[in-house]
């Protein structure tokens, strides 16, 4: 495990009570609704504030035990760390700033410098090495805030919502551009998100914070699956589609046909929304061009929502109104065609 | 917004502003234009000036020196009796210069507090430049520490954070990252201060004298000259004025943001 985490702490306003490990290597995305605690568990895992009662340890090493007094500075923990705006020095160019931590590590100025040219020559930015961060982009920005955070190969990368402050278009580009970077950087890492797209193309494990507490911690398969709760339901609880996209439909693993509308190429994951699934007792006639047989396997109630898990070719979630659940008998089982509007499908390239 | 002022607002504002702007007419319209340039010229005048910027200088890198760790103690650490500290490190903006300098005498003259180890040490403060120095840092150091305070608090903490889980240790941060984001908050600060070291009389007369060439600033010359030549007095007053309105340039956009 490189960070094993027992995490009390009141500090930044949330009550944190949070137990999670990290394996080498993995990327667990942390995601929880707002005020759930997700980065005042962050921070204090990076030491950036204390903890009341805990322990933090990082490849191994204890760096921070309130019983055992132990408290090690920020500045000596390997841990890498992106804020939420980046926190790019703006006094500094964009070579000066991704050189800052080799610097600060005692690397020679020369070799800093050698060094933090590659990694902005990585990511794109080679030529804007002497721009000062105010020219940049919210996109370029996150990219140079990584490449700054990564240069020192910090044990475990911390990122506090990423990509909150970019625009919708920037942050396709921003995503991919960070898994590039995480997978690069191979090292371990948590990424604080709200988002479940990121969540779960840059995660291999999702964590659930809410209230504070960890309300649940698996593969996002899985927590879809089983949301323990309304928010995880409404968060991840989404049809999750892998597949190859030929113009206006998607092949899915299974070989079934997933009708898009808007074209795409190559490897997809495509996501729709539990509600945007109808279900019916009887084929269904008329526009949907996706539809397939299969069994209402489990019936959830979560308040007035009803979520169905459909087996069959095409295993996926409904969420129907308690009303239509006891019209459509969904408890008495039996066969259901489930279909799903081209329009209601978004496509990401992965 | 209003656009036409009450009249009991518009004729007191008047007043004022007349009230502050006739003793800068006076001045201009009296001085000896002429002769101005011969004035500030003599020997007395030169050696006047070279002092002032001597020792307003010097005051204002000391001020800086014990004013910025100062500064950022009072902004980061927080600990008891910090708003006794503070109020102590903005006295002398309130204080009596005349007062300051009675309290150097006390502290650091031959009788004061320091006066035996300063004795012992060799060093010798009132009627000394270097007093005309201590007596200006004292009165002007709290424009840098209050301008500094100010600038560490609307600092955003994040960037020192990132340079702290980049590595790099606290002074280290405090170098390479506050500092450079001060430097508009400091250099303002500093320039106030120097300003005001530069006018500075009251405490510079008690503590340090007024002893031609050693302790004797523009503003002492300009009130000793003011008997004996008119003429020198003012010539130094406009070259004041006109320091005065060249820091107030420099400084418009810190002091009244749009």
């Amino acid at each position: 495990m490189t960070l094993v985490a027992d995490v009390q702490t009141g500090a930044g306003g949330f009550s944190v009570d949070a137990a999670f490990a990290v394996g080498a290597g993995e990327t667990v995305a942390l995601v929880g609704p707002n005020g759930a605690g997700k980065t005042t568990l962050l921070r204090a895992v990076a030491g950036l504030s204390t903890l009341d009662d805990g322990r933090v340890v990082v490849g191994g090493r204890v760096v921070e035990d309130r019983r055992a007094g132990i408290r090690v500075p920020v500045e000596d923990r390997a841990i890498g760390f992106v804020f939420q705006d980046h926190a790019l020095f703006p006094h500094l160019s964009l070579l000066d700033n991704v050189a800052f931590g080799l610097r600060a590590r005692g690397v020679g100025r020369a070799e800093a410098a050698a060094r933090a040219r590659r990694r902005l020559d990585r990511v794109g930015l080679a030529d804007r090495a002497s721009d000062r961060p105010a020219r940049l982009s919210g996109g370029e920005a996150q990219r140079v805030a990584v490449a700054r955070a990564v240069a020192v190969e910090p044990t475990l990368l911390l990122l506090d919502e990423p990509f909150a402050s970019l625009d919708v278009r920037a942050r396709a580009e921003a995503r991919h551009h960070l898994r590039d970077e995480l997978s690069v950087f191979g090292g371990t890492a948590v990424v604080v998100t709200h988002d479940p797209v990121e969540a779960m193309t840059l995660a291999s494990r999702l964590l659930v914070l809410e209230e504070g507490r960890v309300v649940q911690d698996g593969t996002p398969a899985a927590i879809s699956e089983r949301p323990r709760s309304a928010y995880v339901a409404e968060l991840v609880g989404v049809n999750l589609f892998r597949g190859r996209a030929h113009g206006d439909h998607v092949i899915l693993l299974s070989g079934a046909h997933l009708v898009i509308a808007d074209a795409g190429h190559g490897d997809v994951l495509a996501v729709a929304h539990p509600r945007a699934v109808a279900l019916h007792r009887h084929p269904p006639e008329g526009t949907p061009r996706n539809v397939w047989a299969g069994v209402a396997d489990r019936v959830e109630h979560l308040g007035e929502r009803v979520r169905v898990r459909v087996g069959g070719a095409v295993p996926l979630v409904a969420e129907v109104t308690a009303a239509s659940a006891r019209e459509l008998r969904l408890a008495d089982g039996g066969e259901v065609w489930a279909s799903l509007k081209a329009t209601e499908v978004t496509v990401f390239p992965v | 917004m209003t656009r036409r002022p009450p009249l009991a607002l518009a004729v007191p504002a008047g007043l004022g502003v007349m009230f502050l702007a006739l003793p800068l007419v006076g001045l201009v319209q009296r001085a000896p234009w002429a002769a101005v340039g011969h004035q500030l010229a003599s020997h007395e005048v030169r050696q006047a000036l070279r002092l002032s910027l001597v020792t307003s200088l010097a005051a204002t890198a000391l001020a800086v020196v014990l004013g910025v760790p100062l500064a950022w103690v009072l902004a980061r650490v927080s600990f008891r009796g910090r708003a006794l500290v503070r109020a102590l490190a903005l006295l002398p903006i309130v204080l009596p210069p005349v007062v300051g300098g009675v309290a150097l005498l006390l502290a650091f003259g031959r009788r004061g507090l320091l006066g035996g180890w300063l004795a012992a040490l060799g060093v010798r403060l009132p009627f000394t430049t270097a007093g005309a120095v201590v007596a200006e840092t004292f009165v002007a150091m709290p424009f840098v520490v209050l301008a500094t305070e100010a600038g560490l608090r609307s600092l955003d903490p994040r960037y020192e954070e990132a340079a702290a889980t980049l590595g790099a240790r606290p002074w280290s941060v405090f170098r390479r990252v506050t500092l450079p984001l001060l430097a508009p908050s400091l250099g303002a600060g500093a320039a106030l201060c120097w300003a005001r070291a530069l006018g500075e009389f009251g405490a510079t007369i008690t503590f340090a004298g007024n002893l031609p060439g050693r302790t004797q600033t523009m503003p002492l010359a300009v009130y000793v000259a003011l008997e004996s030549q008119p003429d020198g007095a003012i010539a130094l007053s406009l070259l004041l004025v006109a320091v005065s309105v060249v820091v107030l340039v420099l400084l418009r956009r810190r002091l009244f943001p749009a």
